[in-house]
């Protein structure tokens, strides 16, 4: 089931399914995601959650079915009714549509704050560099930087790195924010300041798929969760009913050994 | 006699008043006693170090007034010169050439992968000394040199005598020695950088040389620069054996000039003081360029400030 709205889904994906060898990880993901909507993807480790993410950018590429962000398919193009694979550069324009928050911040050591957020938007986008410089203060001052744009990624908190890197995220003007497990590589101490930060994105109406073990965050910010085990989607909908009363015994396994 | 209480059981009976005691406990200001030992060595290892200056200074046989007239020397200048650029012209050609071959060794494609390990296994597999021979001997080889269609006609054609000349065989042979070396360094550099870094660089959008560039290289750099001082300093010093194909660098011209006057020794001094001059030079360029790339590492330095570190507690957003 997908959020009611009447809208065309911004992403699509039909019978993913995704290996490493032997190991199948994605065993048939059918997903849509519909324009502004929050989602949060709960499973324990092993799910395939965080691959589902990177295959949506195609930071790993997918064996069976198909992914389409916002209209277009992710590393393939349809020519007439022959499916030929993109090029490199090809690829990297349809990532440049989407922003990414990684597990471990993933900044550019050797670049500032304000360095690293401008990075994208200006070598990648063709944004003006004083544009990009203006845009990226205000969104750093957005995540409370404002006195850390001169700052290196190391002369920071993990939170402080965290809120750095979504910041990055949102300078590109994604058309979705992918998040792989933005909290779990922080000190409990600085997860707060992070998820405080993803529900005021969440309620900007921007569209973000969150794979969490954050199950406060899924609860209040999302408008749909979906939750995942051996490569399957096993149940999805809203918060409330999921995370209250699911349906199916591995979530309500799953849901008594977090909460 | 003063009252001694049980919460100060180290204080002895004769102490001063205890407040007076406590501050001269005071490690700050506290009285640190030379080991004899070290004084000791010291002044064994300076007394050697001011007999040894003093044995090279006064011995005739070093010829220092000789050392000082050639010291410089046009010739000797001259040779100088060609040993400077042609260690530098070497050493780019050398990075240039070697940067390639690093990324075609680490890329998937097997055909790049395997040329480059070929260039690697043969150029880093054989003497400097033979490969110069050999460049510039390359005329019993190929007595003709021509660009043309694999297996088809010829473009253009020169005579490999005209071609290969002392600079150019020199050049050519440090060049390539030097690629192949540099090629291991800078892909050693590259797999220092963290896997991820390249990834977010390519999951923003980034094409992958744009990633490498802006990205990896500048990390990776870190790791690049030691090794490649130490490698130029190498080259530096390399460039003496192309004084065997009648290149005239400074040893070369010092050589020449000795010959002549047979003050060997004097005229080696010359040659040994201007390559550690050159060297030294070096490793403050070289000191430096490291101080540029550990730019993002200097937390300890700059930002250790009290107030940097409460604002770690304010609110998002």
């Amino acid at each position: 089931m997908t959020a009611t709205t009447a809208q065309a889904p911004i992403l699509r994906a039909r019978n993913v399914h995704k290996a490493f060898g032997n190991n199948e990880v994605l065993k048939g993901i059918d997903m849509d995601i519909a324009p502004s909507e929050v989602v949060a993807i709960l499973g324990p480790s092993g799910s395939g959650k965080s691959t589902l993410l990177r295959c949506i950018n195609r930071l790993e590429e997918i064996n069976k079915g198909f992914i389409e962000v916002d209209g277009e398919q992710i590393g393939y193009k349809l020519q007439g009714d022959r499916l030929v694979a993109l090029s490199s550069g090809a690829i990297a324009r349809q990532r440049s549509k989407m922003g990414m928050v990684f597990q471990s911040f993933n900044l550019f050591p050797h670049m500032t704050v304000l360095q690293n957020v401008i990075e994208a938007p200006v070598g990648v986008h063709g944004v003006k560099r004083r544009e990009a410089i203006e845009l990226a203060t205000d969104l750093i001052a957005k995540v409370g930087l404002a006195d850390k744009l001169n700052a290196y990624p190391r002369q920071l908190s993990g939170g402080q790195q965290q809120r750095v890197a979504i910041a990055r995220a949102l300078a590109v003007k994604p058309k979705i924010l992918l998040f792989d497990e933005p909290t779990s590589a922080l000190d409990p101490e600085l997860v707060g300041e992070v998820l405080e930060t993803m529900r005021g994105l969440a309620k900007q109406g921007l569209t973000m798929i969150v794979v969490t073990h954050e199950i406060g965050f899924a609860r209040e910010a999302a408008d749909r969760v979906i939750f995942m085990d051996g490569g399957h989607i096993v149940e999805q909908g809203k918060p409330e009913d999921i995370l209250v009363n699911p349906q199916r015994e591995r979530t309500r396994e799953f849901l008594r050994r977090v909460l | 006699m003063v009252d001694v209480s049980s919460t100060q059981p180290l204080s002895r009976p004769e102490a001063l008043p205890d407040r007076q005691s406590d501050d001269l406990r005071d490690v700050a200001g506290a009285h640190r006693p030379i080991p004899k030992g070290k004084v000791l060595l010291w002044v064994v290892v300076l007394l050697f170090a001011a007999d040894f200056a003093r044995a090279v200074a006064t011995n005739d046989n070093f010829g220092w007034p000789v050392v000082a007239e050639f010291f410089f020397n046009t010739t000797v200048l001259e040779g100088l010169w060609v040993t400077i650029w042609l260690a530098v012209v070497s050493m780019i050609l050398g990075v240039m050439l070697g940067l390639p071959l690093a990324i075609a060794r680490m890329s998937n494609d097997p055909l790049a992968k395997s040329i480059s390990g070929l260039f690697v296994w043969f150029f880093r597999g054989t003497p400097l000394l033979v490969q110069l021979i050999l460049w510039y001997n390359l005329s019993f080889l190929f007595p003709q040199i021509s660009l043309s269609i694999p297996f088809g006609p010829s473009l253009a054609a020169w005579n490999a005598n005209d071609l290969i000349t002392p600079i150019t065989a020199a050049i050519i042979g440090l060049a390539l020695n030097e690629a192949a070396y540099m090629a291991e360094i800078i892909r050693g550099g590259l797999l220092s950088v963290e896997r991820g870094q390249r990834e977010t660089a390519e999951a923003f959008g980034m094409k992958p040389m744009r990633a490498l560039w802006r990205v990896v290289i500048p990390q990776a750099m870190r790791s690049i620069v030691p090794p490649s001082g130490n490698q130029f300093i190498s080259m530096i010093k390399a460039t003496s054996l192309v004084s065997v194909i009648a290149m005239a660098d400074l040893l070369y011209s010092v050589q020449s000039i000795y010959n002549r006057n047979f003050e060997v020794i004097p005229l080696l001094m010359v040659a040994v003081i201007w390559y550690l001059l050159i060297v030294s030079v070096l490793s403050a360029i070289q000191s430096r360029i490291e101080r540029y790339y550990a730019r993002g590492d200097q937390q300890r330095v700059v930002f250790d400030a009290p107030e940097t570190v409460t604002t770690q507690e304010e609110a998002p957003l």
